[in-house]
């Protein structure tokens, strides 16, 4: 039973930064229609920034951490302006295969900047984890799902009361009727595809000190995020939420009871087992943002 | 381009090809040629799928896999313990029967795929493809005891052929082997090529160009994307063991995604949909990173050179290479001459051509001038056609009557509703479509008559009610199921296969009647001729019924407005409908079109079909018709003959209001 809760445990902790992944990836499908495969490189570059500013040039961890997810948004913005805006009227399918060249791109460079040594970063936590009766968690565990968690409420925040937000619900429901009602719609999608990749980034920057940094990491993390997104239903962020703690609870439960080396397959199987018999996702009447 | 030039081409082609291995006599540039060769053939079968199906599959590279791990797996024989007692095993079997083998697995995978491809579709497919290539990647990882996992199956034995010691040809040798894949590349291109070019091919091509349309004329989604994805998948899996059986060892890296987004970089440099497309791509991405390889540049810098040029080819040449250099070639043969005449619709004389005129050529000599325009300002004035003039009315009314109430019931609804969320769309609906009459349902926007279209033909499910066509209800019939049932419908906004030839559309129209099988198709059976031969004569009689045989060779999108809505109609009477469903035909024509409209009208229910249409132009409905259901708000308001219908108060109402009413009454 013990063993249980631990995992549990574990798997809410883990799930705050899924829920991130998916959060910032089913944004940008849903008000985009873009299928972001960089989604997982702006994942591994908040991570490799949160290194080169906290290894390489001496910066305080929480300034870092910071800046870290600053420089996530300003480079999905110039991914966005450069890659997506000439191509906003192609086909799915067209900007799908740019964004796997900008995934190829990005990943290849991280190698040649970094090189293929896995990397790791001091954080300021204490080594000792907290124990809760026979529970135990390391801070900086804790640490990661606070910030996870404060994240995803600023982004609901931002959806659903401000002005921004409700640009991006309009977009999200009918892009040329927003158009017609004065929304400026290549901001919203500068906008939407910086914030999720500033989530992203922060996931990043958020577990580079708990994990290894590798420049494939964002492989996983993206392929993780889709897995979520589709759980969730494309395009909803409170399936999108909501999945990455299912996705958690399944890995935890899977490496718990089944074996290790199958982790990272329970991600697929869920997917394809949730399309086949719900193919919009376990929360969707039908795809919507919020 | 003339016979004799593509002859010659054909001849240079072959002849360098087969020549390869003597004038290629450096072993590494010869092995760069193979590997390409085998990629060529994956990059081939994908095509299928994203070229002509519109599939954009991202897991193509667990057929190949799976192909190369099957033929290994059965070349060196396997033993694995499904439990700590049972044991399943084979000794090692010859290399070419465990490649049959990998094709035959291969080939099942992507049935199972195709099935899940049925239900989802876009990116979601797209993500399942994805992960279903992952997946089989960590069971390749973490099985060990099939696969070695990461320390990969290695003396993977290569194919020989006949005796050994005894005239025995080795596919050790480096040329052997160049023509083995050579064989097999030929093989899969004569494949796809037969396939694309046939009922089967048509019928996936519609599925990506217009699938409600497709749908409409009795294509079965599922079946279609099932072929295409068991043919990509068994060709992949045939790439997967000449690959194996090549390289001799396969480890679980030949599942990863870069090798699927290769193949996908081939196919769409090239230019998907073409059949020499992922070939050029091949060519060109085999040898690229050869290329940055001589040059020595590091791997991480080839693979950003690859990405950009990734990018820069989707920007620059969105459809490829292919279609690209097939557009200068017509446009510099083509810029002398003149643009072609404009439309015939304008032609003084509406009559249809002859159908016993010998087959058209394609469309080009008979100029019409502007001259033209004057008459249809005449037509407008004039009554519309001859069915609707006053002095023939009569006796025109009387013949349908005669046809139109001695028919039994062909249809009948029963107390049809569809509701959307809240809202019903149609309540309680019933009315009945009798043998050979021309039924039209009326109603303001938004009364219901596409709700109640769409609910006949299955494209949309009815809360309650039944709907009976010929005796047997078909409530719950997918739509194609009901199209094969003789009741075909057109759709409301102007629904062609816009990407393809007047002549291709309805031949595509004419799938319920063609009859060739998958297996006969690919294997080229005389049969498969005969009965292409007998569909292009059922298309050409098509189009001269319609009078759309000077443009069978033009591409659909570009024909003028009027004569796209008699396509639509072409396509769907090829589909030889016994129940005939029109949604708005004649919405934004002309009046010399809709004159030019009801003529074909009248001719097709002289053709024993049905018609139930629903219009909002009064002088077509009030002149085609034998009876008029009028709809308001999803409920029948009136039901009569047209005449009972223009006096009707509740449909005075329904259209001008009440004060009208009164102002008549």
């Amino acid at each position: 039973m013990d063993q249980f809760l631990q995992h549990c445990l574990n798997a809410l902790m883990l799930g705050g930064t899924y829920a991130l992944l998916g959060i910032g990836l089913t944004l940008i499908f849903g008000i985009m229609r873009v299928v972001n495969f960089t989604h997982g490189e702006l994942y591994a570059f908040g991570a490799y920034m949160m290194y080169a500013l906290v290894m390489r040039l001496g910066v305080e961890f929480f300034v870092a951490l910071a800046l870290a997810v600053a420089l996530g948004v300003v480079l999905g913005a110039a991914i966005e302006v450069v890659l997506l805006r000439p191509l906003r009227s192609s086909d799915i399918d067209i900007t799908m295969l740019v964004m796997i060249g900008a995934w190829i791109v990005l990943q290849n460079s991280e190698q040649y900047v970094w090189t293929g040594v896995a990397q790791s970063i001091t954080s300021p936590f204490p080594a000792e984890p907290l124990v809760l009766g026979s529970l135990s968690v390391s801070w900086n565990r804790v640490f990661v799902f606070a910030v996870a968690s404060l994240l995803i409420a600023g982004t609901y925040v931002l959806v659903n009361r401000t002005k921004l937000g409700k640009a991006m619900r309009a977009t999200f429901q009918d892009r040329d009727t927003a158009a017609l009602m004065g929304v400026r719609i290549e901001r919203i999608h500068t906008a939407t595809f910086a914030l999720g990749s500033g989530l992203a980034a922060a996931g990043g920057a958020l577990l580079g000190p708990v994990f290894v940094v590798t420049p494939n990491m964002g492989d996983l993390a993206a392929t993780k995020a889709f897995a979520i997104v589709i759980l969730g239903g494309l395009g909803n962020v409170v399936g999108a939420t909501i999945g990455g703690f299912i996705l958690a609870f399944a890995e935890e439960i899977g490496v718990g009871y089944i074996s290790s080396g199958y982790r990272d397959a329970m991600g697929f199987l869920l997917i394809i087992l949730i399309l086949l018999f719900r193919p919009t996702g376990l929360f969707a009447q039908r795809e919507r943002i919020s | 381009m003339s016979r004799w030039t593509a002859l010659v081409l054909v001849g240079v082609l072959v002849s360098v090809l087969a020549s390869v291995p003597v004038w290629l006599t450096n072993l590494y540039f010869l092995h760069v040629v193979i590997v390409m060769g085998i990629f060529i053939i994956a990059a081939m079968s994908l095509n299928l799928l994203l070229g002509f199906t519109g599939q954009l599959s991202l897991g193509h590279v667990a057929f190949f896999g799976i192909g190369a791990y099957a033929s290994a797996l059965v070349s060196l024989g396997f033993e694995v313990h499904l439990t700590d007692d049972i044991a399943v095993g084979i000794g090692p079997k010859p290399v070419w029967f465990a490649m049959l083998v990998a094709i035959a697995v291969a080939g099942v995978c992507g049935y199972g795929i195709g099935r899940v491809a049925f239900k989802v579709r876009g990116a979601y497919f797209v993500i399942v493809s994805i992960s279903f290539a992952e997946v089989v990647r960590l069971v390749a990882v973490n099985w060990v005891e099939l696969t070695q996992g990461p320390m990969a199956l290695n003396n993977i034995p290569f194919p020989r052929l006949g005796a050994p010691g005894l005239l025995e040809l080795s596919f050790l040798h480096k040329p052997a082997y160049y023509y083995l894949v050579l064989v097999a590349a030929v093989v899969s291109y004569v494949i796809i090529r037969r396939l694309v070019n046939s009922q089967a091919g048509r019928a996936m091509v519609a599925l990506r160009e217009n699938e409600p349309l497709a749908v409409s004329v009795g294509i079965d989604v599922t079946r279609y994307l099932v072929l295409a994805t068991v043919v990509a998948a068994a060709m992949a899996g045939a790439a997967g063991a000449l690959y194996a059986h090549y390289i001799r060892i396969v480890d679980p890296d030949i599942f990863l995604f870069i090798y699927t987004v290769t193949m996908v970089i081939m196919v769409i440099t090239g230019g998907k949909g073409t059949f020499a497309g992922p070939v050029v791509g091949g060519l060109i991405f085999g040898i690229v990173p050869e290329l940055l390889r001589a040059l020595r540049i590091e791997p991480e810098l080839q693979w950003i050179v690859f990405g950009v040029l990734m990018i820069l080819i989707v920007f620059l040449l969105p459809r490829g290479i292919v279609p690209a250099v097939h557009g200068w070639w017509h446009l510099s043969r083509h810029a002398a001459r003149a643009p072609s005449p404009p439309s015939s619709l304008s032609s003084p004389s509406p009559s249809l051509p002859s159908s016993l005129s010998s087959p058209s050529p394609p469309s080009g000599g008979e100029g019409r001038g502007e001259g033209a325009y004057p008459r249809v300002v005449r037509l407008w004035e004039a009554p519309l056609t001859p069915t609707l003039s006053p002095q023939e009315r009569g006796e025109g009314e009387e013949r349908k009557r005669g046809r139109g109430s001695a028919g039994p019931p062909m249809l009948s609804v029963t107390g049809l509703s569809i509701r959307f969320g809240g809202l019903a769309a149609i309540d309680d609906m019933t009315f009945e479509v009798r043998e050979g009459e021309v039924l039209s349902l009326i109603g303001p926007n938004g009364a219901g008559k596409t709700s109640a279209f769409n609910a006949i033909t299955g494209y949309l499910r009815a809360a309650a009610g039944d709907i009976v066509y010929q005796g047997g209800s078909i409530v719950g019939l997918r739509p194609h199921a009901i199209a094969a049932l003789g009741i075909v419908r057109t759709f409301q906004k102007t629904s062609l296969f816009g990407g393809r030839s007047v002549f291709d559309n309805v031949l595509t129209g004419l799938h319920l009647r063609a009859r060739q099988r998958p297996l006969a198709i690919m294997l080229g059976l005389p049969a498969v001729a005969r009965d292409e031969r007998a569909l292009a004569a059922a298309a050409w009689d098509v189009l001269r019924f319609m009078g759309l045989d000077a443009r069978a060779h033009e591409l659909a999108s570009a024909l003028p407005y009027g004569e796209q809505r008699l396509l639509e109609v072409a396509i769907a009477l090829a589909a030889r409908p016994k129940l005939l469903l029109l949604d708005e035909p004649v919405s934004g024509m002309n009046p010399a079109e809709k004159a030019r409209f009801m003529t074909t009208l009248e001719k097709i229910r002289r053709q024993d079909v049905t018609v139930l249409l629903v219009e909002h132009d009064m002088r077509t409905v009030m002149g085609v018709s034998d009876r008029v259901v009028c709809l308001n708000y999803g409920r029948i308001i009136a039901d009569g003959t047209p005449a009972e219908i223009q006096a009707h108060p509740d449909v005075i109402r329904a259209y001008l209001g009440e004060r009208s009413v009164r102002a008549a009454g």
